[in-house]
């Protein structure tokens, strides 16, 4: 690989890879972190243990919390401040931040044992520079945690002091987890060229998966505040806690969340270091350090699209989770009030996928076999753009009298039907598949098959294609048009299903058809349109942006409740602002994220630099 | 072209196959008939 010539000499990591008590050691950290997952009971035991035991004291004293009935004078206020906007914005900024600083040790972990695997010095490097530019990111993170509390101390004591009361053991392990994580996060930074080289190696990767179990522990734990919020459990219908705190965490919303989470973060850090990459990339001027910066950016932007392809689905199941909760608060999410703020995530869901394909077929340009599939990017990018154009098309629309008769209805002739879910649904998985197949387009411009079977085996990716994408439109259009709503929900999951194997089966069919394939040429990595960088930084923006409008939604939902029907918000911003202010405070709060970002690249690449001081310091006699 | 064609429609039937049965089983599951019935 010419790539590999560039930059480094490979390193043999046989040593490594052979090495018995490291894997013993990545093996016990993992069955500590995977054990309570596996094991229910052990779950509630071991992991809640402490919890379970605070309770029985609780219940034993016959202590109860009961949520306060507040005024607005319970409410602190400071001259000139709107307590509201500063929580939203300091709770907005640590989320996008923290999601950041989550999601990269996941992936620099997998990026350091593909390293591992191969013997490739250049992915433990790669890793090695994604995990220094979330070290500052995790100070920015923990600074906006705490203007976060002092924000909430401070506007909202008795909040606080109510939901303090309700997970005071979950928060106490909160902030101890928090050492925990530093610790390791720093460990694994600093010790990562100490930590090299046989069982040391694995020692480092096993210290890696700690930070990953104990930061997404971290996760867990602060969105089971967040959900009991929405779906509060373990309170009567007055709110009276009963102590038992495992039923406060465990309530109805919290895995939903936990997992739309965990995968959105892993999509949205892969779009933030794609934007870092593409800084660095338009930023160098040597041949060299663009091409390296061109294949990190491949990597982010791979990392990026592979989270966000199942992602939908997450937050499809999410959003039936809430409807399953509380059908008032499905309709408030999806039919009322926020319900124009889904078109607004509708294109900025369509704008993730069109940079994320953009920036793929521009990357096609490294390649000099390229040009055998450059055809059919045309008919990939109107599909793509038609399901866009579906995918945002709104249903009911908020006409004055004039354009009501101008339109001759509520609805419009032709696109009025297309506003529904089941088109919709249908428009997603056709744009899902269709860039799972620019991908697959991607991965095969630079190869040619030596299998005997390849002729065969393209016949069967589109009969694959071909028969998956007929169930879809039957699925989205005889159930969405021809039967009730439940046979329209229902028929969701086998389309969700028909994507899902058309995806896997026709990567296992190419990973086969591949193997052992001739290279055209050398990649020419570098060899990338500058244009194909701003696609990266749109992902970024669009992702940051989805982000703060879906989290302000998520929050909005409660309207004027602090905890879901349990404990009312007095306070005088208990009303729900108009969509147009909602978007600004999310717009002010995504530019100054970006702005941080920005600081965050730069302090990098100051980092790196060097002055020559000569005659500045004195000459010291040895 | 026989090279492309015979495989394209063995494989369109059988995943077609696949697929609906993916369909019947899936609303089954929920209850439900892959045919609407009031």
């Amino acid at each position: 690989m010419i790539e590999t010539q560039i930059f480094y000499s490979g390193v043999s990591m046989a040593q490594a890879r052979k090495t018995k008590p490291g894997r013993i050691i990545l093996l016990l950290a993992l069955f500590v972190f995977i054990a309570p997952l596996l094991l229910p009971d052990l779950a509630g035991s071991v992991a809640f243990a402490a919890e379970a035991s605070a309770t029985e004291a609780n219940q034993a004293a016959s202590i109860t919390l009961a949520p306060p009935l507040l005024s607005e004078s319970d409410y602190p206020r400071i001259r000139g401040v709107n307590s509201r906007v500063t929580v939203w914005l300091a709770a907005q900024l640590h989320l996008w931040f923290a999601a950041f600083v989550l999601a990269v040790p996941i992936f620099v972990f997998i990026i350091e044992a593909i390293g591992m695997a191969r013997g490739d010095k250049r992915y433990d490097d790669m890793a090695y520079e994604f995990i220094k530019v979330s070290i500052t990111a995790y100070s920015i993170t923990a600074i906006l945690g705490g203007l976060l509390l002092f924000s909430l101390v401070l506007f909202y004591p008795q909040v606080l002091q109510y939901l303090s009361g309700v997970f005071k053991e979950s928060m106490f392990y909160y902030a101890l987890l928090f050492f925990a994580e530093s610790a390791c996060l720093y460990i694994y930074y600093y010790g990562w060229h100490w930590l090299q080289g046989g069982t040391k190696k694995w020692v480092h990767l096993t210290i890696g998966l700690m930070l990953n179990a104990v930061g997404t522990l971290l996760m867990f734990l602060a969105n089971a505040w967040v959900t009991f919020m929405m779906s509060p459990a373990g309170v009567d219908p007055a709110g009276v806690f009963s102590g038992d705190s495992w039923a406060a965490m465990h309530n109805f919303l919290w895995n939903p969340i936990n997992l739309h989470r965990v995968i959105a973060n892993i999509a949205y850090g892969g779009s933030i270091v794609g934007a870092y990459a593409a800084y660095k990339f338009l930023s160098s001027s040597s041949k060299e350090q663009r091409a390296h910066y061109d294949w990190m950016g491949y990597n982010a932007n791979f990392i990026a699209i592979a989270a966000l392809l199942p992602l939908p689905f997450a937050g499809y199941y999410l959003t039936a989770e809430i409807y399953a909760y509380s059908q008032q608060m499905g309709i408030t999410l999806m039919g009322g009030v926020f319900a124009w703020l889904f078109i607004i995530q509708a294109v900025l869901i369509g704008t993730l996928f069109l940079s994320a394909n953009y920036y793929l077929w521009c990357g096609m340009g490294r390649s000099d076999g390229a040009v055998r599939y450059n055809k059919y990017i045309k008919y990939l990018a109107i599909v793509i753009v038609g399901a866009f154009l579906v995918w945002f098309t709104p249903h009911t629309l908020i006409l004055t009298n004039a354009e009501l008769k101008g339109l001759g209805g509520p609805y419009h002739k032709y696109l009025g039907p297309l506003g529904i879910m089941p088109a919709k649904n249908t428009a997603v998985n056709i744009m899902i598949l269709f860039t799972s197949l620019s991908f697959l387009f991607y991965r095969r411009a630079n190869k040619i098959p030596t299998v005997s079977w390849a002729k065969t085996g393209n016949a069967i990716q589109v009969a694959l294609f071909s028969a998956g994408i007929l169930n879809l439109l039957f699925l989205g259009i005889y159930h969405g048009y021809f039967t009730n709503t439940v046979y329209k929900v229902a028929a969701s999951i086998p389309q969700v299903l028909t994507t899902l194997i058309i995806i896997v089966v026709s990567s296992v069919i190419d990973a086969m058809m591949y193997k052992n394939s001739k290279e055209v040429a050398a990649l020419n990595w570098g060899r990338v349109p500058d244009r194909s960088q701003y696609a990266l930084f749109l992902l970024a923006v669009s992702f940051t942006w989805l982000m703060g409008l879906m989290g302000y939604i998520r929050s909005g939902i409660r309207q004027h409740w602090h905890v879901t029907n349990v404990f009312r918000d007095n306070s005088v911003d208990a009303f729900t602002p108009t969509l147009g202010y909602a978007a600004n405070v999310v717009s002010i709060g995504v530019i100054i994220f970006m702005l941080l970002v920005i600081f965050v690249f730069w302090l990098s690449a100051v980092s790196a630099r060097k002055t020559e001081t000569a005659g500045y310091w004195k000459e010291q006699m040895r | 072209m026989t090279n492309y064609l015979v495989p394209f429609v063995i494989a369109f039937v059988v995943c077609g196959l696949i697929f609906l049965g993916l369909d019947v089983g899936i609303m089954k599951l929920q209850g439900l008939s892959l045919i609407f019935q009031p």
